[in-house]
């Protein structure tokens, strides 16, 4: 079935239109909401609200942009509202905080390596996840996640920085990145 | 482990391992939002069986009160009571619905216990009878006394040869503990002293033995009748006479066909339409499916053979239309006004496999309610086995909306609400043979149903009668007064 159908089928609220565009990209949809919960059964609850948004609102759809994009777009302000209603974003860690999680150092095989991306993702704190998720995945700039989590743009953009050198460090501690090697600082060398 | 980062490659490094990861919802998300979007599902067949079967239920309650098997036991016992009570004096007539609860106390004694007291009796030996029987209750003992019999001598025979139901005192029944020999005493002087019968000494005395309260009404009727009021007796009840109407259940499985006539007025308004020659029924694929009637009415006898009927009937009918799944657009032409319109309805079917669609059955179910007003005929109607005759009118309405019907270019099948006729017409007609257990008639045959006004309205060029050929099973119990 074609997406245009699809859509057409879910204006009309047929089942199986529905059906066909939720088995299209609800896996997608639940790895995005699984990056922003605290747990699987989050992540679900998430998704099901998402998705009745979407058939619901479906009408509101102008085929302007990818109809995928637009179902994501409502996907993430679910999460978001979802994580609102219990979380706060202002929260602030210190990089320590990333030593002390509990990542094993292992190889990761390649094809593991998406999860395992996506594990420690989650294993950041919610406000810093948040962040993350929001300006390197899924492409929002820091004024637009301000707004969304009722931040300054300024705590988001400080917020990012550390989630980002947090992740870091669990990546290279799982070995699913290297540690970067140190330019020879030829200036300091010379002066001794 | 090939990648060196600076900032934008961990970004665009997230990015791309974040995009491939999947992960696959569990099933009862997709029940949850379907039941949001949707609601539940609701079976109307259920809804409605359950509401005729405790229609059912309630009226053979209210008709079969209290069951019939416990008051003949009442009723056979009174009788015999009464008929002893005819040549004899009476006395505590209140036991013979005594006895009833006796019978199923099992404190009661045992025939045994009876003939041994009976020997005892026929020993002649006053004080031991007098000794035994003053520990003993009466609770169902008419004494076929003699009236010329005047002692206590005379009369112990007599007790000992009637049927007495006797027993043991216990903590259940204190107050129906009796003394024998005052009642033997009385009895005699009530052989001896008709005036007796009706002075006030006699009924206080005879409560306080009996622990019951006389009624004062009883004074007006010094007979045996009156005497019998005192202790609560109750005269049969008369036995419930047949009535002219008749109580009627039945359950009709059956199986739906359909006739198609498309009228074809849209061709003298636009040439060139296609399949104008062309019979519609050869174009569609449809399959006839089980469906069921269920009902209950009652009857009422115009004559012995001849009745009147009606009631409240639910029908579920229902044929099967094979499609493929696909979505396009179903074109409905109409003729209104002298003039040719046409309706466009968004369709997931198609009547025809053009482009390798997958098939689907479509379920046209209808569910119904009627009230079919209709007559019976007895025509043999034998002590056990008979044959009637019967036909009825059932204004119908239809429950659901639900159904598909074909674009008039008999490409696309669509909702067929917009043009649905909720109400309609159907008649039946049918065969039944009838075989008698007691007060109940069963009856079985072979039944047609016929849907006189089409399925759509006058609008929809395409008209669609139903009809359900069934077999009836049911029963039929006349109504007591």
């Amino acid at each position: 079935m074609t997406e245009q159908a699809i859509i057409a089928g879910c204006l009309h609220n047929d089942t199986l239109a529905q059906r066909e565009l939720y088995t299209k990209y609800s896996p997608k949809m639940l790895s995005v909401c699984y990056r922003f919960a605290q747990s699987r059964e989050d992540a679900e609850d998430m998704l099901q609200e998402g998705f009745i948004k979407v058939f619901t609102q479906i009408h509101t759809f102008q085929n302007k942009g990818a109809f995928e994009g637009w179902v994501r777009r409502i996907i993430v302000h679910t999460c978001i509202n979802f994580l609102k209603k219990y979380k706060k974003f202002n929260e602030n860690i210190g990089l320590e905080y990333a030593t002390n999680l509990q990542a094993k150092e292992e190889t990761v095989p390649s094809i593991m390596q998406g999860k395992q991306v996506v594990e420690c993702i989650r294993l950041l704190p919610i406000g810093y996840k948040t962040v993350l998720n929001l300006y390197a995945i899924e492409g929002y700039s820091h004024r637009e996640i301000g707004s969304m989590l009722d931040i300054e743009e300024s705590t988001s953009r400080s917020q990012y920085t550390r989630a980002k050198a947090m992740l870091e460090n669990l990546l290279i501690k799982r070995r699913i990145i290297e540690k970067p090697k140190e330019d020879f600082n030829w200036l300091a060398t010379f002066s001794k | 482990m090939e990648y060196n980062f600076n900032n934008d490659e961990l970004e665009q490094f997230l990015r791309d391992e974040a995009e491939e990861h999947t992960m696959y919802p569990s099933e009862h998300v997709w029940d949850n939002i379907r039941v949001e979007v949707h609601g539940e599902t609701s079976w109307h067949a259920l809804t409605f069986g359950t509401l005729l079967i405790l229609l059912v239920l309630t009226t053979l309650t209210v008709f079969n009160y209290p069951p019939k098997t416990i008051a003949l036991k009442t009723n056979t016992l009174i009788q015999k009571t009464e008929s002893v009570i005819d040549n004899n004096v009476a006395i505590a007539d209140k036991t013979a619905v005594v006895s009833l609860e006796d019978q199923i106390n099992p404190e009661s004694i045992t025939r045994r216990t009876l003939e041994t007291i009976q020997q005892n009796l026929l020993q002649n030996d006053d004080q031991l009878y007098i000794e035994r029987m003053a520990d003993v209750d009466i609770v169902a003992s008419p004494l076929n006394i003699s009236p010329n019999k005047t002692t206590k001598e005379d009369i112990s025979p007599d007790i000992a040869k009637s049927t007495l139901s006797t027993t043991y005192p216990t903590d259940n029944n204190p107050k129906l503990v009796t003394d024998i020999s005052d009642l033997l005493d009385e009895e005699a002087h009530v052989a001896t002293d008709k005036s007796f019968a009706t002075s006030e000494t006699r009924k206080s005395r005879l409560a306080n033995k009996l622990g019951s309260p006389l009624n004062s009404n009883a004074d007006a009727d010094p007979s045996a009748d009156g005497l019998l009021k005192d202790f609560a007796y109750q005269a049969p009840e008369k036995e419930k006479q047949k009535t002219r109407l008749e109580f009627q259940v039945y359950a009709t499985p059956s199986v739906s066909y359909r006739k198609l006539e498309d009228d074809k007025t849209r061709v003298y308004y636009q040439s060139g339409i296609q399949n104008l020659n062309a019979n519609i029924n050869n174009f569609v694929r449809h399959t006839p499916a089980l469906g069921f009637e269920l009902g209950a009415g009652i009857a009422y006898n115009i004559t012995p053979s001849f009745k009147i009927k009606t009631g409240l009937q639910f029908n579920i009918r229902q044929y099967y239309i094979d499609a493929y799944q696909s979505y396009g657009i179903a074109t409905i032409a109409i003729v209104q006004n002298n003039h040719l319109d046409s309706v466009q309805l968004f369709s997931m079917f198609s009547n025809s496999n053009n482009n390798s669609n997958l098939s689907t059955k479509i379920d046209n179910k209808l569910y119904q309610i009627s009230i079919p007003v209709g007559l019976q005929w007895d025509i043999i109607n034998g002590k056990k086995f008979g044959l009637s005759i019967s036909g009825s009118l059932q204004p119908t309405y239809t429950l659901n909306k639900n159904v598909y019907m074909i674009s008039t270019d008999y490409k696309y099948y669509a909702n067929g609400a917009p043009f649905f006729r909720k109400l309609n017409l159907n008649s039946s007609a049918e065969v039944n043979l009838t075989y008698k257990t007691g007060n109940v008639k069963w009856y079985i045959g072979p039944q047609i149903r016929y849907q006189h006004y089409p399925t759509y309205n006058d609008v929809y060029p395409i008209k669609e009668y139903r009809m359900d050929y069934g077999l009836k099973i049911g029963i039929s119990t006349p109504i007591l007064k």
